[in-house]
């Protein structure tokens, strides 16, 4: 049987083989990769939407929702001409929206909220313009507003404030 | 074996693929920028393609490198269609990530099976990955601990809080409209909400530890594992593919030992350690 190739040099009297430079290498490179992908997700903090696929952060649920919590969410007023009997939010609209597309809604919902508040129109005719490409592909008017209550009371029924933030209509700016 | 996986991930996602090809061209992240120009029915079905096709290639040869490299563009190609949508979720994040590290396994070549240097670099490769995987929970962990301190700095409610649990289990029903009763009985009662989140933020927080601990590789895989199930239960957020990815590596890993008795175990645990090592010494 043909001996093995050793990357090792010869063995010590004590018996430790010491790791070659080629070796350290290697190791050194695969260090970096776990170095990128630390700082990568940290950097990527200051991004728009604090990500740049594939790097993340991972900070998930990082900050605790307030006792009392604001939150802006889409709600619909009316589709091709119908109008619901009270304002739905438009994550729940199972004609246009799937359980699984539902949180992407609410986050474009908070992107939306964040764009209006910082007067970035820019930045809202492209969310509108994605909100309307992937969900609501048909003739509706919907509003934003923002939600002011206490999660747990909420949960079981209590109030929530509500303010109207901007009123759109689709394929209209 | 993970090209196994991958593999029945492109599968299993076939029937997105006609959704993909009627998603809006507004938000395309960088790695599907392309299909400005090509069009998004043609783009679904070249990356449908790519994906479905370097899957295959990579699980009947994964000791080539062109065909695990075909894998990782697939897999990468298609999160990012995918996820072109407004929103980026992160459920393949890691499977992406472990397929590109993957690239960089050495090269099989004639040798078979593999010499001693080629087995070392094997292992050092799929250590990394593993390290990779553990390292975005620890990164959770650190996030939720930052999060905590710059709270407590406002004055605000912490993850630490008895309450913390409680209000991201409201706070997210409430913003999905979902229903789920186990997350209803924990927003109710905060004693058992309360440790189930100080735990979360301790498995979390030393996941990258555990790659340095053989003896607690299992533990916290199964830990990391029962946390997935956990959040599925509570906040209806089902992280599948990572458990798979889990129970491959952490259950089945070549660096955890055959056994491990409590004494050594909890010789190993972060914080526990030292008060541990200073009583047993007594």
């Amino acid at each position: 049987m043909r001996p093995e190739k050793s990357i090792c040099p010869p063995v010590h009297g004590n018996g430790y083989r010491p790791p070659t430079n080629a070796y350290r290498r290697r190791q050194g490179w695969l260090a970096a990769v776990l170095a990128a992908q630390l700082l990568g997700g940290l950097a990527v903090l200051a991004a728009p939407g604090q990500e740049v696929f594939p790097l993340y952060s991972w900070f998930l649920f990082a900050l605790t929702p307030e006792p009392v919590r604001t939150r802006t969410e889409l709600r619909l007023l009316e589709l091709d001409g119908q109008a619901p009997r009270v304002p739905m939010p438009l994550e729940s609209c199972r004609e246009l929206v799937t359980p699984a597309q539902a949180p992407t809604v609410v986050r474009l919902a908070r992107d939306l909220g964040r764009a209006c508040a910082a007067q970035d129109e820019s930045e809202v005719q492209r969310l509108r313009r994605t909100l309307e490409d992937n969900f609501v592909r048909r003739a509706a008017r919907y509003e934003l507003v923002e939600l002011s209550y206490s999660p747990v009371e909420r949960l079981h029924g209590g109030t929530e404030q509500v303010r109207k933030v901007r009123e759109f209509k689709t394929g209209q700016p | 074996m993970y090209y196994a996986g991958v593999l029945y991930f492109a599968f299993a996602d076939a029937p997105g693929w006609a959704d993909m090809a009627a998603t809006g061209n507004a938000s395309l992240l960088w790695p599907v920028a392309w299909a400005h120009v090509t069009g998004m029915t043609a783009a679904a079905l070249i990356v449908a393609t790519l994906y479905l096709g370097g899957a295959l290639a990579a699980a009947m040869a994964p000791d080539r490198r062109l065909c695990r490299g075909l894998a990782a563009l697939g897999l990468l190609m298609f999160t990012a269609l995918h996820y072109s949508a407004g929103k980026i979720g992160h459920g393949t994040h890691l499977w992406v990530l472990t397929s590109i590290v993957f690239v960089f396994l050495p090269a099989q070549g004639a040798a078979t099976p593999p010499d001693r240097r080629g087995r070392q670099d094997y292992l050092n490769v799929f250590w990394t990955a593993h390290a990779l995987v553990l390292l975005t929970y620890s990164m959770s962990g650190l996030g939720k601990v930052f999060g905590a301190l710059w709270q407590a700095t406002q004055g605000q409610v912490t993850a630490f809080h008895p309450q913390a649990m409680a209000l991201h289990i409201a706070d997210r029903m409430l913003e999905t409209s979902s229903q789920n009763p186990v997350g209803l009985w924990l927003a109710d009662h905060v004693w058992a909400s309360w440790p189930l989140m100080l735990g979360t933020i301790y498995l979390q927080l030393f996941a990258f530890w555990a790659i340095f601990r053989p003896r607690l590789l299992r533990i916290w895989t199964v830990g990391l594992i029962l946390f997935h199930l956990a959040t599925y239960l509570t906040l209806t957020i089902r992280f599948a593919p990572p458990v798979l990815l889990l129970a491959m590596w952490g259950l089945a890993s070549p660096f955890a030992p055959e056994k491990a008795g409590l004494r050594a175990i909890l010789a190993d645990l972060p914080l526990v350690a030292p008060g541990w090592r200073f009583f047993s010494k007594k």
